[in-house]
């Protein structure tokens, strides 16, 4: 019962707060809506008894991703109301199509909710937890976690190219 | 799941006592007028030189993608370092490996210059 008060609420939040981050015409306000909603999505990873997941997405996501949004706002300099100047045609086009998609996402994760019938499994003790995470990771999962450590070394170099010193 | 309510608890007492100061001040406390100079922003009693809305340096922003590339490194160490003894030598080696391609990143980071200011 707690729980579901719980998940409805932060639910709510999460979906409110991702809407008023889409329509202020201030992108710093913007990104103080947004961390509102990965707050909120936090909450609901510990409902899910994903709690490692949970402390993850605080902690990089309303803390560190979030800081990079705000170094890149104020790298463009955008101040209130410009951002309605950039969204042209175009994008428009591309925004549509994104939502649709989600939304077929959407529809089949709600169908495959409804074929689902009485009390979902308990999770066993320790789920979600570091340690369970890290078995998994570093056993089964140990391929997608090298890909990973690619990923990041492209991240990096990457970011050097395009924003560091030339090479002397 | 339990810990997680004292969290929540902790968050409600934190912003019913920063809020309640904030309230208690306003109902009880005196209301001067407002003036046009009250309403100004606060620095440091000096007069506002220039709007805060600067541009900023692109390097500012290297050092913070840099900076979430090697937390989230830590993050995927965290959980090895929780298991470790479960996953064994093989964890142990897969952890070597993810380290090492990041330990390249590392290097070339540090040869291009990527970790100095000037």
């Amino acid at each position: 019962m707690a729980e579901q008060i719980f998940f409805y609420f932060f639910a709510a939040l999460s979906i409110v707060s991702a809407f008023l981050a889409v329509t202020r015409k201030n992108p710093v306000v913007s990104v103080v809506w947004l961390i509102s909603c990965m707050f909120s999505l936090a909450v609901i990873y510990v409902i899910l008894s994903a709690f490692f997941l949970a402390a993850v997405q605080v902690i990089v996501y309303a803390g560190a991703i979030l800081m990079l949004f705000v170094f890149v706002i104020m790298m463009l300099n955008l101040k209130t109301g410009m951002v309605g100047q950039l969204r042209n045609l175009g994008l428009k086009f591309v925004g549509l199509i994104a939502a649709l998609l989600i939304l077929r996402q959407f529809y089949s994760a709600i169908k495959g909710a409804g074929a689902m019938t009485g009390l979902p499994p308990r999770a066993a003790a320790g789920f979600g937890e570091a340690a369970a995470v890290g078995k998994l990771l570093y056993s089964q999962y140990i391929y997608p976690l090298e890909l990973m450590a690619v990923l990041l070394l492209v991240a990096i170099v990457g970011a050097l190219v395009l924003a560091g010193k030339e090479q002397s | 799941m339990l810990d997680y309510v004292a969290i929540f608890l902790t968050i409600i007492v934190a912003a019913l006592m920063a809020g309640g100061a904030l309230l208690l001040s306003a109902l009880i406390g005196p209301s001067p007028a407002k003036t046009k100079e009250k309403e100004r922003p606060f620095e440091c009693g000096l007069v506002p030189i220039e709007e805060p809305g600067r541009r900023f340096p692109v390097h500012y922003y290297v050092v913070a993608i840099l900076f979430v590339v090697f937390d989230i490194e830590v993050i995927f160490l965290y959980p090895w370092i929780a298991s470790f003894d479960e996953v064994g030598l093989y964890g142990f080696i897969g952890a070597m490996a993810f380290l090492l391609v990041l330990t390249f990143g590392l290097i070339y980071e540090w040869l291009r210059g990527g970790l100095e200011w000037h």
